[in-house]
């Protein structure tokens, strides 16, 4: 039926060209509409489809960067990154907010309220709880929620909890440094965040396209401190003990080695745990080895005593009156703590004789011993590697009064930081070179290459050789006979001073009767001095002598640590264990 | 003559193309493989660092001091436990014990 129609149609149609035109005529319109489709594809629609295939095809990841691991002189991991889970959400597809916000709630610990209003807003992506624990995790993955993602992410792990805290510091939820050397050295320890296209096929999976790489994160790079982690637990282990038994506010204990300024400890008290930092008070988190002066007291003789030595105005064997242990200043008093009438220097040294440094300190006049306690690196940075270091404190002499120069004569009107303090000390040690102190050894990239090497800077040369040798001695002195003996390390010659401040009381403005400082700051072995080591106890009770207090702490840090360092006895002994209990 | 010389371009042509071809999903192939494999790098990287934090745990002086003190009864040398001795000892006199200052001395040679 239908061939007999065509056959009419084609009839009607009339001759052959006709027909052709017609056909003709069908092809070209529908050319034509091709041709417009095609324009309207390819041209007008240009942007959006080739939109539509690069949401197909093309897939952009996001590289996140490692950060760079911390560790000590030892190679040992003191901050290390682990990837974690995090919860996000995709509040369009919930279809009952609050119940979900229940069961999370009830899972990750944190307020129902806020997460359902999370859950609820007219968003995509909303972040539910970064970086949660395993545990956790393994609960949310028995609920398996819909709309309820698990994202990996890398977080900041210090696998020694509080130890070298302080120093460390630590890094955000972002993995950005926050605190401390994760901090100061944050742009080479953050790597590259960097996103990389890709194309994917059909399954979604990735084609790696010709020459080209496989993309890999950009990580940062990993520093290598001079801190020494078996010493540093022997200084945090004994300022523990010290706090503990003093029922002490703080305190600290700096090890340095004297010939390069490599820091070998860092301990401090109060302390707290990079890895629960919302437990920790920002109080705790500063770093008071540098950002806290506090007045020195009688271990300031030490560069006193160097100071008078240098000049040429003593010599150790100087006869000096004590004036029967008082000396009037301006209204005030100074006092001994034992009378004393006629002594040399090097027994002023010894008693730690506040009147014999004050009528010295007159000798040598307020220029000089401002010059020289300049020198020393008072009233400017150390230059370390550590954000946030103070200047101390250290008045020009034009701004001095009639008690500046006698005050300053026993470690009073002048503020240094524990740092300070110890890299001045450790000068002595040093044949009088003040080195800058400093923490990172070298950093390292990726494949283990060094790229950044620290070596050891003299600042300058406070003292000479000679006077370096002769403060020591009389350092020595101090811990053989006089107000340090319980410094002492059999087998070491150990140099040292103690020193006992009165603190401010921050009501009265004038000096605490019972609050005090009690500090040690010595070398040791004299002869060859390996560890220049800082004790600071804040606010003892009961006695607060730095001889008492402080002391013992040298001894047992320098003892445990000289053992562990391989550091031979002196000269005279040999160490051996005996059998017997 | 004339077709056997077409059938062999048209031959060999369509060799070129296949191995063009081959080389091409070859490469997809590979990238397939390196894909899957990267991701295995990364389990076994987030593994190795695990790994490695509980073994820098263990390994942390505390850990290793409580371990030494509570479950092996160690504890560092008291004062009477440490004995100094002459390294170069004053001459021997008669009554004096001729073995034990170098013996001792000898033995802390062998130390660490």
């Amino acid at each position: 039926m239908n061939r007999s129609f065509i056959t009419k149609e084609f009839k009607l149609e009339g001759d052959g060209a006709g027909r052709r035109a017609f056909l003709g005529l069908c092809f070209l319109i529908g050319f034509a509409v091709l041709l417009f489709r095609f324009f309207d594809l390819q041209v007008l629609q240009a942007e959006t489809m080739m939109q539509k295939a690069r949401q197909q095809h093309e897939k952009t990841i996001t590289l996140d960067s490692n950060r760079g691991a911390i560790v000590d002189r030892q190679g040992k991991p003191l901050a290390l990154n682990l990837d974690v889970p995090s919860v996000y959400a995709t509040p369009s597809a919930i279809n009952d907010p609050a119940r979900v916000a229940r069961q999370l709630a009830r899972v990750l610990g944190i307020p129902q309220e806020p997460l359902e209003k999370r859950l609820r807003a007219e968003r995509d992506f909303v972040w539910i709880q970064r970086k949660i624990e395993d545990a956790r995790f393994e609960q949310l993955n028995d609920l398996a929620m819909p709309g309820i993602g698990v994202a990996v992410e890398a977080r900041r792990f210090y696998p020694k909890g509080t130890l070298l805290a302080h120093v460390l510091g630590f890094a955000g939820i972002d993995s950005q440094g926050l605190e401390g050397l994760e901090n100061g050295y944050d742009e080479h320890l953050r790597g590259q965040v960097h996103r990389v296209v890709l194309q994917r096929d059909a399954l979604g999976r990735v084609i790696i396209p010709e020459n080209r790489r496989a993309p890999q994160p950009l990580s940062g790079n990993a520093i290598s401190l001079t801190i020494d982690e078996v010493i540093q637990y022997i200084a945090e282990q004994a300022l523990d003990q010290a706090v503990r038994e003093t029922k002490a506010k703080g305190g600290v204990v700096l090890v340095m080695a004297p010939d390069t300024g490599q820091m070998l400890a860092w301990a401090l008290r109060p302390t707290f745990d990079p890895n629960q930092i919302h437990e920790a008070s920002p109080e705790r988190w500063r770093n008071r080895g540098v950002t806290d002066p506090y007045e020195p007291g009688s271990t300031l003789k030490a560069m006193l005593a160097a100071v008078a030595l240098e000049s040429k105005s003593v010599t150790p064997e100087t006869l000096l009156y004590a004036g029967h242990g008082e000396v009037p200043i301006s209204g005030t008093v100074i006092h001994d703590h034992v009378k004393a009438g006629w002594m040399t220097f090097r027994e002023a040294v010894q008693r730690s004789s506040n009147v014999a440094f004050v009528k010295m300190s007159w000798d040598l006049g307020p220029e000089r011993v401002y010059r020289f306690l300049r020198k020393f690196g008072f009233g400017e940075k150390t230059g370390i590697d550590l954000p946030g270091e103070s200047i101390g404190l250290l008045k020009p002499p034009d701004q001095w009064s009639k008690r500046t120069l006698p005050s300053l004569a026993i470690g009073q009107e002048i503020a240094v930081t524990p740092l300070q303090l110890l890299t001045a000390v450790s000068a002595i040690a040093n044949e009088g070179w003040l080195m800058r102190p400093f923490l990172v050894r070298e950093i390292s990239d990726q494949q283990g290459r060094i790229v950044w090497e620290h070596v050891p800077h003299i600042r300058r040369r406070p003292i000479s050789a000679e006077t370096a040798k002769t403060v020591t001695d009389l350092l020595v002195n101090v811990v053989e006979r006089g107000t340090g003996k319980r410094a002492a390390v059999p087998g070491y010659r150990v140099a040292g001073k103690t020193g006992t401040a009165q603190k401010v009381d921050p009501e009265t403005g004038t000096y605490s009767p019972t609050k005090f400082v009690a500090s040690f700051v010595g070398f040791v072995p004299a002869e060859d001095p390996q560890l220049a080591i800082l004790v600071m106890i804040d606010e003892p009770q009961g006695p607060a002598w730095g001889g008492v207090v402080a002391a013992p702490v040298f001894r047992q840090v320098a003892e445990q640590a000289l053992r562990y360092l391989h550091v031979a006895p002196g000269s005279g002994d040999r160490m051996v264990a005996s059998r017997s209990s | 003559m004339k077709w056997v010389f077409l059938a062999f371009l048209t031959l060999s042509l369509s060799g070129v193309l296949l191995f063009y071809v081959w080389g091409k999903v070859d490469v997809v192939r590979l990238g397939y493989e390196l894909d899957a494999l990267s991701q295995k790098k990364n389990t076994l990287t987030q593994e190795h660092d695990r790994l490695q934090a509980r073994l820098s745990q263990l390994t942390a002086p505390e850990r290793i001091a409580s371990e030494a003190r509570d479950k092996l009864g160690m504890r560092p040398p008291g004062e009477k436990q440490v004995v100094l001795v002459p390294s170069r000892p004053e001459k021997a006199t008669p009554s004096d014990d001729p073995e034990l200052p170098l013996r001792l001395a000898r033995q802390t040679e062998d130390w660490p």
